[in-house]
Formats: C-alpha cells, structure tokens, sequence
C-alpha cells in the first residue's frame, strides 16, 4: 500500500472529508504541510491570513455563511494561543469551527520547549472537544472524528493538535468507512410521550408564542416553520442569532425577542400564557421576571440549557428538526390570538422599527444598506450593545445572511467573518459594518482582500462623540489606501450622503467606505 | 446539599481534567474524588463528591453528559447505593496505649497492616461516619496521620449503571 506523510494525510483525509477551503497561517511545527501544499492546491484552496485570530473568524464567517465546517491551520504556540479569542466566539455560538494546530514533537511534549504551549488544556474550557494525534496512522481517523463531533449535534469547536513528528513521518492511509464513537450519539430523537405532554399544554393554552433561536436555524426548518405560521396564525420571533429564520415579510412574524429587539417583544410575551423556546437560550435573553407565571416550554439539544430556576416548565430534548417536523404537522389547532389585535401589534413593530431608523444614524445607515444591497446579501458585523438593535435593521431573507458575534461578543469579528463569508458565497454581496474602534482590532487583513482578489464592502463608521471636536482614531480612508484599497469617506450629514454612497457602494473588489457620523 | 456523582468515562488522558474543569470554572471545590478502570479496561469509573446550590449541580451534571468522553453520569445522594471508604492510619504507640489501639481496632473491625517499634499501622473500610468515629477515638491515643481513598460508591441491584 502506498505511504504517505502525516502532512499529505491531513490533505487527503480533509478532501475526502468533502473540505475544499481552509484559512492559516505557516509557521515552525506545520512547516511540513507547508511543504507538501502546492500539490493539493488544485484539491483544497489555502487563505493565508495576517493573525490566527482573523483566520479562525474568517472560518467561523465561512462556516455561518454556508453551513459547512470551517477549517483553520496554525503552529504552535502563539499562534494557537492566538486562535482562543476565536474558539471561544464559536464556541458561545455553537459554530462548526475544526482547529487544526502544529505541536512540538511528541518526545519533547511538555518541556517547555521553543514555542510550546499546552492546547489541550489551553482549549479545554473553549473547544466542544479536543484531541492530540500521537502517531501519523491515527490522523486521518482523528480528523474525521473531529469533523464528526464538530458538525453534529450541537455543532461547535474542535481543536486536533498534530506534532511535528506525526507530520513528518509516514504512513499508509487509513480512513474509517463510517465514523461512531461510542460515547457519543449526537442524535436525540423525539419522544412521543413527551410531545403528547407538550400537545396538551399546547391545545390548552390560550395564547401561545413561539420563540426560534440558533438551534432552530436549519433550512429544513424554515420551510415548515413558515408554512406552520400561516396555517396556525400564531405569533413568532426570532433571537437575534437567528435572524432571517422567519421570512421578514410574514405576517406573523414579530421581529428580534429580547431588550433591544422589537418593540412588542415585551407586550408579546405579557399577553401570551405560553411561550415554546426552540433552540434558543431563552433565560439569557428575557428577563426572568417576564416569564414568571407562565407556562414554558424548552426544547432543545442541550440538557444543560433546561434552567432549573424557571419553575413549572416543561423540557423536551431533542432536535429542533424533529420537533418542528411534529408541530408543523398539526391540524385544526385553534388560539384565542385575535388577528385584528396581533395585526396591530404588528403595525406598532414596522412603525416602531421605521422611526427608529429615522432618529438613529447608525440604524439609518444599516436600513440603508440593507435597502441597496441585492437579495441574498451578506452582512457581517460586530456585536456591541448598539449593534444588537442595529442588525435588526437588516431586511435579510435567510439565517445565513445575517452573521455576528452573539454569545462572546468579541470586538472586531465582522470583518474578518466577511472576508470568510466571500469565500463561502462567492455570487452573493458581502458587507461588512463595524465601528472604527471595531474594525482596528483585525485591520491587518486588509491586505488579504486584495492578494485573494475577493469582492467586499467594507463600511467603517467613524463615530465623534458629543463633546469630541475632532474624529478620533486613525483616518480610515487613507489607512485603506496604504493597503492598496479603494477608500472613500463620506460624512453622514452632508446633503448628497445618500446618493453618494449609493455610487461606491456598487463596485467590483474590494471597497472602504468610512461614514463621518 | 452533598451529591455523590458518578461518571463511567472512556480510560483516556484528559478526560479527567475536562470534568474538573467543569468545577474550577463554577468556583466549586471537590471533596473527594476516585478514580479507577472498571470492568473493562477502556472505561474508567469516577465517583466523585460536592456540595453546592441545587441548580449548579444540575447543570454541572448536565454538562458532563455533553462530554464526548463521558458515557453515563448518575447523581446517586438520595439513591438507594453503596458507599465505601477505605483510610490507612498510623498510630504512635507505646507500651501503655499498644493494647487500647489494639482493642479499638477490634472494635471497629480495623486490620493492623504495618507495625513498628514506635507505631502501628491500621485499616479500615466503611462509610463516612464510620470513618469518622475511627478517627475521633483514636486522636488521643496518638494518631499521627491519616491517608483516606474518598468515597466509591455503586447503586444498589435494582439499577445498576450501565452503558449508553
């Protein structure tokens, strides 16, 4: 049988895997990969970044936009410890992110050699799971088993430590035809004694309201769940990490649950007497308060989001799929929402939302990109107290077009989540929104936009603060010029600032456009 | 409230660090811990002891079932279980106390398994309490230190645990 190295083992097992991109950067242990790489780059394209932490939101930002797992590749050391800030942000939004890091040789592991650090420990607290390959034959099982438990259940970070020795020496290729793990069994099937429970409260109830969060996010989902509202006539929201689960434009659709979400989401919740959760973190983003008194239902992957504190409700583990597969089944089910009443209601969230945009720049800026960009765009951005109400803003049609950081809320995450959406969704618009402070925190890819030759709007909004006389910070405009980027300025009380921005915001490659506020 | 754990997890590196994780992150302390392969050599069993709010163990429970490696976690406090301790104890002696040590041993069914000139060496299994009266009466007879296994616990024969 042939023999291969353990770093042309880590391109065949990642093509046959069905990988086709991944974001990195070379360095000492992972040399070897390096090496062997100009023969696989027909096979598996290769993003060389600027800083690992760019690298692992650019996967995160693939991965958000496609669906598909992410890839990353790094060295040891300070370029793994540089990948945490990433990790952990997939982590908290349970991303299917695959963390591949080079590693001293395993003779020399742990004695603090040159650019050693521990990965496993590092990343034990921030990884769904993480393993170290100690012999070359072991490698490809171990990248298939990290993309097994990354990609299934509730999907999240895996990190696979290689040593520079299981990388250099040889080994036949040896991939499992199918991969189990024994102690593991991602599906959680629904149990027909727990959605009877469930159906009695639900045909008992006067006023039920449905809640979808991220794990509810799948595009078998979103059929039914549009069908299902249309036929129930019964009020739904979203968490703002599933945004554009629910077609904006249905009828029963009541925008962003939550503080600084829609404006009824509080009313809402007041009227209804029972609320279903499906796959959303409901405790973290409604009040305890608000849900006293009220009859809940959780449905969800993961038992550890069943809150013991919210007294009197009802858990139902499994899959969101199975769940809403059920639920949208249902016939005849008839609820004491009055349509006149949630049609006003929903008039008061459109009105609201409208003068919102009207007395607010930021959110003016985000309806007025979100109105010029054709459909199925991307928009990336961070995630800062604004920003939570500001990506509600967006008019988007699908959960994949709408990405930012949610549970870490990590600052500086959209845009190199966007350069990664562009590799994903190479025909749809990418835009990235963030603030000027934001968008320091990973200038430095800039330069990757141009060398990958990618298509992206890249929005700056340079903000002065009351008492401020001048802009702080650097000068956007010119700073993406020093990269080689097309860079406009604009200020956002000039006269013609919408026409303006409308002529650079429709450009090929890649464009700056820094917005004075 | 006191909660007696136990996991059944895969006999690999790491897996242990990864459930005490869970506590340190919590500011939980362990109050004892055992560890040991079972049965089959490729799985470990971890009994392991806390105290803490209700809603905190829970979720900690919950989350070690979201563990690759964990294979079935089981709160066993208020169960129907076994529980077993084993402690090692040196005792100074002298020509005076040597027979009192000796008849306290009896007593609680302790085996002298080390004996010098100058001390005796006993051990005894039981439960907590058990172990604790131990200590107690031997402290002024001139106990010189103790080194106790923590707590291993099995449920009783109507439900055993078994694999997922």
């Amino acid at each position: 049988m042939k023999k291969f190295l353990g770093a042309e083992l880590f391109f065949e097992s990642l093509y046959d895997l069905g990988i086709r991109t991944i974001f990195g950067l070379p360095g000492g242990y992972v040399l070897k990969i390096y090496d062997v790489m100009p023969s696989y780059s027909k096979k598996i394209n290769h993003v060389l970044t600027r800083h690992e932490q760019a690298a692992t939101h650019m996967a995160d930002g693939f991965s958000r936009a496609s669906g598909l797992p992410g890839i990353i590749l790094c060295t040891s050391g300070p370029a793994a410890t540089n990948t945490i800030t990433g990790i952990t942000t997939a982590y908290s939004d349970s991303v299917p992110v695959l963390v591949f890091t080079g590693q001293v040789p395993t003779p020399f592991l742990g004695s603090d050699a040159f650019q050693e650090a521990d990965h496993i420990g590092i990343t034990r607290s921030c990884t769904k799971h993480n393993t170290l390959v100690r012999k070359t034959v072991d490698l490809p099982k171990a990248i298939a088993e990290a993309l097994f438990i990354s990609n299934t259940g509730k999907k999240g970070p895996v990190l696979v430590d290689m040593p520079k020795d299981v990388l250099i020496s040889e080994s036949e290729y040896k991939m499992p035809k199918e991969v189990k793990i024994k102690s593991y069994s991602p599906k959680v099937p629904l149990k027909n004694s727990e959605y009877e429970s469930f159906r009695k409260v639900l045909t008992a109830s006067k006023r039920p309201l449905l809640i979808f969060g991220k794990g509810a996010c799948s595009d078998f989902n979103k059929k039914l769940i549009s069908k299902f509202l249309n036929k129930s006539k019964l009020p739904a929201m979203s968490s703002i990490m599933s945004l554009g689960l629910i077609d904006g434009t249905n009828k029963f659709n009541f925008g962003v649950v939550g503080e600084g979400g829609s404006a009824v989401s509080e009313d809402l919740i007041n009227k209804a007497d029972l609320i279903v959760s499906v796959g959303c973190d409901l405790i973290k983003i409604v009040p305890e308060s608000n849900l006293k008194s009220k009859d809940i239902v959780v449905v969800n992957i993961d038992k550890a989001n069943f809150n013991a504190r919210t007294k009197g409700n009802m858990n139902i583990h499994t899959d969101s799929d199975n769940f809403i597969e059920k639920l949208s089944a249902e016939k005849g089910l008839s609820f004491e929402w009055e349509a006149d009443n949630l049609q006003k209601l929903r008039e008061k969230y459109l009105n609201s939302q409208e003068k919102e945009a009207k007395t607010n720049k930021r959110a003016g800026i985000f309806k007025l990109i979100s109105n010029l960009s054709p459909k199925n765009s991307v928009f990336c951005s961070d995630f800062s107290y604004e920003d939570v109400i500001l990506q509600k803003f967006l008019s988007v049609s699908d959960f994949k077009d709408s990405i930012l950081s949610g549970g870490n809320g990590t600052p500086g995450y959209g845009f190199p989540a966007a350069i990664g959406a562009t590799f994903a969704r190479p025909k749809s618009k990418v835009i990235s929104i963030s603030s000027g402070i934001n968008f320091q925190f990973n200038m430095q890819e800039l330069i990757v936009t141009l060398e990958q030759k990618i298509d992206l709007t890249i929005v700056v909004l340079n903000e002065k603060k009351n008492k401020q006389k001048k802009y702080s910070g650097p000068d956007y405009k010119s700073l993406g010029e020093s990269f080689g980027v097309k860079s406009h300025q604009l200020s956002y009380n000039d006269k013609n600032f919408e026409n303006n921005f409308k002529k650079f915001f429709n450009h090929k490659g890649t464009a700056l456009i820094e917005i004075l506020i | 409230m006191r909660h007696i754990i136990s996991i059944l997890v895969d006999n690999e590196p790491g897996v242990l660090a990864r459930i005490a994780g869970l506590f340190t992150a919590r500011g939980f302390n362990i109050e004892s811990l055992c560890v040991a392969e079972t049965e089959k050599p490729s799985l470990s069993r971890l009994t392991l002891v806390t105290s803490g709010d209700e809603w905190i163990i829970d979720q900690i429970v919950k989350r070690f079932e979201n563990m690759i490696n964990v294979i079935k976690v089981e709160d066993l406090s208020g169960e129907d279980s076994l529980e077993r301790e084993l402690i090692i104890a040196r005792i100074s002696t002298n020509q005076k106390t040597r027979s009192e040590v000796l008849r306290v041993a009896d007593i609680f069914r302790a085996n002298v398994v080390d004996v010098g000139p100058k001390s005796y060496a006993l051990e005894l299994t039981g439960n907590k309490e058990k172990l604790e009266a131990f200590i107690e009466i031997l402290r002024p007879l001139g106990l010189k230190e103790i080194s106790r296994t923590g707590l291993i616990s099995l449920k009783r024969e109507k439900k055993k645990i078994t694999e997922r």
